[in-house]
């Protein structure tokens, strides 16, 4: 699938974006660092809540950017009458949003949360990454969906209805908290939810790849 | 190589209140093509289609005896578009779209693009957004021909330009005629001195269907009638194309075709001024 002109694309994105990228990396994880000056022995949950939040944001962030452009400005036309298969072009956006992704959550853990994932806790590193990547796809998909507001609302909206529901669940079903803490350290727990966020990343591209092939390229400009 | 060129069986797009087609011709190798017709006429629509910008709702395309499917890319990779408003980054300087590019087309001629980048006279550090209108056409034209396209699609690439750089535009494209004599080019434009300059057939595209098709030379050999508006059109081959405005009816017929002397027995006028594309364009435009 990373073939040579997905590379080309997602470089493309990543230069076109490259300073405001920048600027949000470096300037998170400067705020990381401000927070271990300020309280350096507060418990590494609230900081890592705190960072995750944050990445979490900028995933879904990037997802729009990179779409956003291209729709807006009108080069989605340019791509689209170009060699290159739909697969191709949606791909090139997945992969940029991942490089932007997959790092800033490396540095971020690895420079102020460490203490906290290793040894113990690498299922929950990794289940939290694929988290940022899955909401990262959903953003992706919605913005190539719809238009600009209904776009980047959707996959808060979504969040925002699975929190809704675990919240009625952990009031509504005697010992939910308890359950679900225990299928979460179960053996397979994290890597049922693990399989769940891939399964929710790969169902973003396909409905992103299968609506993109059915739209004449003037369904793809705003 | 496209060599047994284009041809379109019944190829249809409709949308909500307009219908194109259903359309069907054939673009030969070696010949360029003028389209013109009023705003909404389908002509956009048209090259949407060719280039694979659209779906087609009937109808089909044929080059080289296979059918050419939506998104098909090696099909992308023989043909090239620009647009009116061409669409780069802009803020990717001219050299690092044409890198771009030349990642994407397999068949990319990097001596070719720096020779039309010459000719066009386009600084390559310049960045795209800086570049005036005339030359981000220019480059789209670049980009467009560096990848050795069999087919050119031209959407009114030249509307805003002055007259100098028009007149660039002519220079070049005949340029590349003479180089590429396999080269199929479409264009179309609402400025008569383009197609005047640069095609030898003429599609002439109204309510989404052709009215005309046609050598532009055959132009001269047409003669034009008038009659009332309520006069019924006789119908012949000869009658190369037929329209109401001014509350007339106009036709215009082959001359030496003897139909000229039965419509005049028939109470038609013939109107004096030579016909060219101008007077038919503007006799044309408009009438729908």
């Amino acid at each position: 699938m990373l073939n040579s002109r997905v590379r080309a694309l997602a470089v493309k994105d990543l230069r076109l974006h490259a300073r405001s990228i920048i600027v949000t990396q470096v300037g998170l994880i400067a705020f990381g660092a401000l927070g271990r000056f300020i309280r350096p022995g507060a418990p590494p949950d609230d900081l890592g809540w705190f960072l995750y939040y944050i990445n979490f944001l900028m995933a879904g962030f990037w997802g729009d950017w990179f779409v956003s452009r291209e729709k807006v400005k009108g080069t989605a036309a340019w791509l689209r009458s170009l060699p290159l298969s739909d697969a191709d072009i949606v791909a090139s956006k997945l992969v940029a949003q991942a490089v932007c992704t997959v790092p800033l959550w490396v540095a971020c853990s690895g420079l102020f949360l460490w203490r906290f994932f290793v040894p113990g806790r690498v299922g929950t590193w990794v289940v939290l990454l694929l988290g940022l990547l899955a909401f990262g796809g959903v953003s992706l998909a919605a913005r190539w969906r719809f238009h600009q507001k209904a776009g980047q609302l959707l996959p808060f909206g979504i969040v925002g209805v699975l929190l809704v529901l675990l919240t009625l669940v952990e009031h509504l079903v005697p010992d939910a908290t308890t359950w679900l803490g225990a299928v979460w350290q179960s053996v397979g727990g994290k890597a049922a939810v693990a399989a769940s966020l891939v399964f929710c990343y790969i169902a973003a591209w396909w409905a992103t790849l299968r609506w993109v092939r059915r739209c004449d390229t003037s369904m793809l400009l705003e | 190589m496209v060599t047994s060129g284009l041809e379109l069986r019944g190829l249809t797009k409709v949308y909500p209140g307009f219908q194109l087609g259903p359309l069907s011709c054939r673009f030969r190798p070696g010949h360029s093509y003028g389209l013109v017709g009023p705003n909404g006429a389908g002509k956009t629509t048209l090259l949407n289609l060719i280039a694979l910008q659209a779906i087609p709702t009937g109808g089909e395309m044929q080059s080289n005896g296979a059918r050419v499917a939506w998104g098909d890319t090696g099909w992308k990779e023989r043909l090239s578009y620009v647009r009116e408003t061409p669409s780069f980054y802009g803020e990717l300087t001219v050299a690092a779209t044409l890198r771009l590019a030349s990642r994407l087309y397999r068949t990319w001629d990097a001596r070719f693009a720096a020779t039309l980048l010459g000719r066009f006279e386009l600084p390559p550090e310049k960045h795209v957004k800086h570049l005036s209108k005339g030359n981000a056409v220019k480059l789209g034209i670049v980009t467009a021909l560096a990848h050795r396209a069999d087919l050119l699609i031209l959407d009114e690439p030249t509307s805003g330009l002055d007259p100098t750089a028009r007149s660039e535009m002519h220079e070049a494209l005949r340029g590349l005629q003479r180089e590429h004599p396999e080269l199929v080019l479409l264009f179309s434009s609402h400025i008569l001195e383009d197609l005047d300059q640069v095609v030898d057939e003429l599609f002439i595209l109204r309510n989404g269907t052709f009215v005309f098709e046609g050598p532009m030379r055959e132009l001269g050999a047409l003669a034009v009638f008038k009659a009332p508006e309520a006069t019924r059109v006789p119908a012949s081959p000869d009658v190369r194309l037929a329209w109401r405005k001014d509350g007339h009816a106009w036709v215009a017929v082959r001359r030496g075709s003897g139909l000229g002397t039965m419509l005049l027995e028939a109470g038609w006028v013939e109107d004096r001024s030579s016909l060219t594309l101008a007077t038919l364009y503007e006799r044309t435009a408009h009438t729908c």
